[in-house]
């Protein structure tokens, strides 16, 4: 088939919102931002400009998964079907050390969230789909193995 | 623009001159345009007008009607040939938005009679099929960053009621005050959804949803619409045999970030602004309210914006309301949500709001029957969007005013 003919409208290095980074890092157990290089500042959801000084420059960098906990729930009443099976299970949002907020998911031994104010990390082996799920855990418990612990408590009566 | 109005928009002589509404419940027999003509053509007749009068339409859309315009469906309906139309995606704070909007159009000239309707078969045209969605909903938050980890509105709202009891020390049974407070509204309304009665107890004991949120925490999803028309109040209010107009006072909107992770401050929402901004428009403050119309999609969002409407100081929403709602309180100085609010009333998904606005001016025109509230003169309706992250606000007058 001949190549199509480019055009004078076709896309010219127009800032694009590189998401798969983000999540890449998620996979390696790695925690990645955007930082803007001209005002510095880290953002998050990641995005194409920077919403402090609409520069689309900027660069990947990795920052510590560390933070403190500003709220959290207890989901009880899954929002679809696919959620049922893993309710109940802790939804947070977490102050990171670097300056932006995140929603995880919590995941403890016995299923119950930290109180708020405590710090946290990213627990980053509990990651298990192509979309890994950002899930965090309070400084202060024991070391969760991934065969101890299941992200989801499941076997809750019905939701 | 003088700085009197900043951020706000005052017009005089324009007002809410028709409303109309359909009971909200289950309409298993219609369909989301047919809830919103019901109500629309009510509208139109409680004004005195014909469907040729109309020629500015606003609406919320439908999350069952896949129609393109959607305004513009329901102006085709009608049989109007309108020059100005919008579908607005504002969630629950469409309904006073639509309010700003339509009045800057007939203050300016170019519409007569703005038709706002909103509504939706929400119960039994989308619900119904999936008894898990009933009580929660999809797409709550951001479809990439926020619904992955199993997000549904109430946890929204969940985790900014553990937030605000983190940082104010209200309790579940203060949350649980509005909930009853709705229903014994609602109970007088033959109007309303969910008129059964209730009690602290029993929100405590319905099952949890998203902690620290129950059941009875959290408002209903019903089918139904309603309707307003706003015009010059000279068009219609020479006509003795039709209600007086009621005077729209003031509007502002004032919106934060569109997502819950990027609201920096979860326990005080952008309503401030909207409402400070404009009560000076319009030269009044929270004393001269007699009716507040907050957004009560869950019982923790009426305490917020309670204390963000600048009736009492932030953080003391809970022993407000619980005060306020207090089954023997007697006479206050403000009411509230006379018809139920979205809690008991009911809310169709689509800017439940409306039904704010109709009541409020069902009171300013001293015709709620016996919910009437007396000497009701100035009423502020609320409405937001998201999850406290959209905000409009409109302040009504006396039909006397």
């Amino acid at each position: 088939m001949p190549e199509r003919q480019k055009s004078p409208g076709d896309s010219q290095e127009l800032p694009g919102g590189d998401h798969s980074t983000f999540w890449q890092s998620l996979a390696e157990g790695r925690l990645a931002l955007q930082r803007c290089a001209d005002c510095h500042r880290h953002r998050y959801f990641p995005s194409s400009v920077c919403p402090n000084c609409l520069s689309s420059n900027y660069e990947w960098s990795d920052v510590s998964p560390t933070g403190k906990l500003y709220s959290h729930t207890t989901v009880y009443r899954a929002p679809t079907k696919a959620f049922s099976d893993e309710a109940p299970y802790v939804v947070g949002l977490v102050d990171l050390d670097a300056g932006v907020r995140i929603m995880v998911r919590l995941a403890s031994a016995d299923g119950s969230p930290p109180e708020i104010g405590s710090s946290v990390h990213g627990d980053f082996r509990q990651v298990h789909t192509e979309r890994p799920l950002p899930v965090f855990v309070e400084d202060s418990s024991p070391d969760l193995g991934a065969a101890d612990v299941e992200v989801a408590s499941g076997g809750h009566d019905d939701v | 623009m003088t700085e009197a109005t900043a951020g706000a928009t005052r017009v005089d002589g324009v007002g809410i001159t028709g409303v109309g509404e359909t009971a909200l419940g289950r309409h298993p027999g219609m369909t989301s345009m047919d809830l919103y003509v019901a109500s629309a053509v009510r509208a139109i007749k409680d004004a005195g007008l014909r469907n040729a009068d109309i020629d500015g339409v606003v609406t919320a859309g439908s999350r069952t009607d896949g129609t393109l315009m959607h305004s513009l469906a329901l102006a085709e309906n009608l049989g109007l040939e309108p020059r100005l139309a919008a579908t607005l995606a504002l969630g629950g704070a469409a309904h006073c938005a639509a309010i700003q909007y339509a009045a800057l159009a007939v203050a300016n000239g170019a519409a007569a009679h703005v038709l706002v309707a909103a509504g939706d078969n929400i119960l039994t045209g989308l619900l119904s099929a999936d008894p898990v969605a009933r009580v929660t909903a999809t797409g709550a938050g951001h479809p990439e960053f926020e619904n992955p980890v199993g997000l549904s509105i109430p946890s929204l709202y969940a985790l900014i009621a553990r937030r605000h009891m983190y940082e104010f020390g209200t309790t579940p049974e203060q949350l649980a005050s509005v909930s009853v407070a709705m229903r014994r509204r609602a109970h007088r309304n033959p109007n309303a959804h969910l008129r059964d009665l209730i009690d602290i107890d029993e929100v405590l004991n319905s099952r949890m949803i998203s902690d620290p949120l129950h059941l009875l925490d959290c408002c209903p999803l019903s089918d139904g619409a309603g309707a307003f028309i706003v015009s010059r109040r000279s068009a219609t209010d020479q006509d003795s045999r039709r209600p007086k107009s009621v005077p729209v006072l003031a509007t502002a909107q004032a919106h934060g970030s569109a997502h819950l992770t990027l609201t920096h401050d979860l326990t005080t929402t952008e309503c401030v602004r909207a409402a400070a901004n404009a009560f000076r428009a319009c030269g009044l403050t929270p004393a001269d309210i007699d009716l507040a119309f907050v957004y009560d999609s869950f019982t923790i969002a009426a305490v917020i914006l309670l204390e963000d409407l600048g009736f009492c100081a932030k953080g003391d929403g809970g022993p407000f309301v619980e005060q306020l709602f207090a089954e023997h309180a007697g006479a206050h100085a403000l009411s509230v949500n006379t018809h139920g609010g979205l809690m008991s009333h009911g809310h169709p998904g689509k800017a439940g709001g409306i039904f704010h606005v109709i009541e409020a001016v069902r009171q300013l025109r001293r015709d709620a029957g016996d919910r009437q509230v007396d000497g009701a003169s100035c009423a502020i309706v609320h409405g937001s969007g998201g999850a406290l992250a959209a905000h409009s606000v409109a302040i009504l007058g006396g039909i006397d005013a």
